[in-house]
């Protein structure tokens, strides 16, 4: 059962956090492509690149967290609860569950 | 085989009594109204049988059994309001319950879903209100459970779809099942209840057939409701 609840979960979660990272995909080509083609008239485009960079990545961590706190409230906590918690799941199962999707997120985000 | 066992059941949330020692026994085949005013406890104790709220003193049990992981796989459960996730579409809501409910009939809920005429590919979120009633409750009726909870099952919705709500509870009837339905709309439902239960602020004041109550008092259920709730 642990294993169909994340089979949901982790797509749920995707579903917003993959935008992010293609956007943070995009950044860091950028970033690497104005690092590369750097002479003294680019510094410009290397400086803004980087700082693009450091706020998607930013941007990513925060997103990350606020999702996992708002996952956890709005399906267990909020209106969904009364679809979640009449599946023939035990609590532990839950818990287990948003925990898990939790940990691979923030993991994904840090090897970011 | 169904049996619901609601003994001496109290539910207190601080300082308001919702459900003041109720006890009521629903055995298998039979279709049950819970019928009473706004703020009389239906909804409280229908979470309580779901096992989504803890009773105060007192106890219920479905089967025999607490409410527990092995009661929720036998009572389907329709809430008053919509749970389910709004960025999935019908189809990938029929894949959960599929997932989880051993008796989900895949082909009734689909062939259910079309007669309503909803699209199976539109996401919840693009659904009207009255829309997504209808998927909840062709969902809840495509489970071949033991025990069904339906809390307001025709409140949303259009008159043609309420006809075509209380055929399906009826076409539904599994002489080994137990079908509770909490609702206003008495004068609807009437003619689909075998049993009817009137609660008042928490208390049982009724628990009767409803053949019976049109015997002895000679007027319809919906009439005898007015009667003893009037304002």
């Amino acid at each position: 059962m642990l294993g169909k609840l994340l089979k949901y979960e982790i797509p749920a979660m995707g579903r917003k956090l993959l935008p992010l990272y293609a956007a943070w995909a995009a950044t860091a080509l950028l970033l690497g492509l104005t690092t590369q083609s750097a002479e003294s008239k680019n510094e410009f485009m290397v400086v803004i690149s980087a700082l693009l960079y450091t706020a998607i990545a930013t941007t990513i961590l925060v997103m990350t967290i606020i999702l996992i706190v708002q996952r956890f409230s709005n399906s267990l906590l909020g209106d969904e609860a009364y679809f979640n918690h009449v599946l023939p799941v035990s609590v532990a199962e839950h818990i287990g569950n948003k925990a898990i999707s939790a940990t691979l997120c923030l993991q994904h985000c840090g090897s970011s | 085989m169904a049996r619901i066992e609601i003994n001496n059941l109290t539910k207190n949330f601080g300082d308001l009594t919702a459900l003041d020692d109720v006890t009521v026994s629903l055995e298998q085949g039979q279709i049950v109204g819970l019928l009473g005013p706004n703020g009389s406890g239906k909804t409280t104790l229908i979470k309580i049988l779901n096992g989504l709220l803890q009773p105060t003193s007192g106890s219920v049990t479905i089967n025999g059994s607490a409410p527990g992981v092995e009661t929720k796989k036998v009572v389907a459960y329709l809430p008053d309001r919509n749970a389910l996730p709004d960025y999935m579409t019908a189809s990938q809501l029929m894949d959960i319950y599929e997932d989880f409910f051993e008796d989900f009939d895949r082909m009734k809920a689909e062939a259910m879903v079309d007669d309503l005429g909803i699209n199976r590919k539109l996401t919840m979120k693009k659904m009207s209100k009255g829309t997504k009633e209808k998927l909840q409750l062709c969902l809840v009726m495509a489970r071949q459970a033991q025990v069904y909870l339906l809390d307001e099952p025709i409140g949303g919705v259009d008159p043609a779809t309420r006809d075509y709500i209380l055929r399906t509870i009826i076409s539904n009837y599994n002489e080994n099942a137990v079908v509770l339905i909490s609702t206003h709309l008495i004068a609807d439902v009437e003619s689909v209840l075998d049993d009817v239960v009137f609660i008042k602020e928490g208390r049982v004041v009724l628990h009767k057939a409803a053949d019976e109550i049109r015997e002895e008092k000679g007027e319809s259920v919906d009439k005898l409701f007015r009667e003893v709730f009037k304002c």
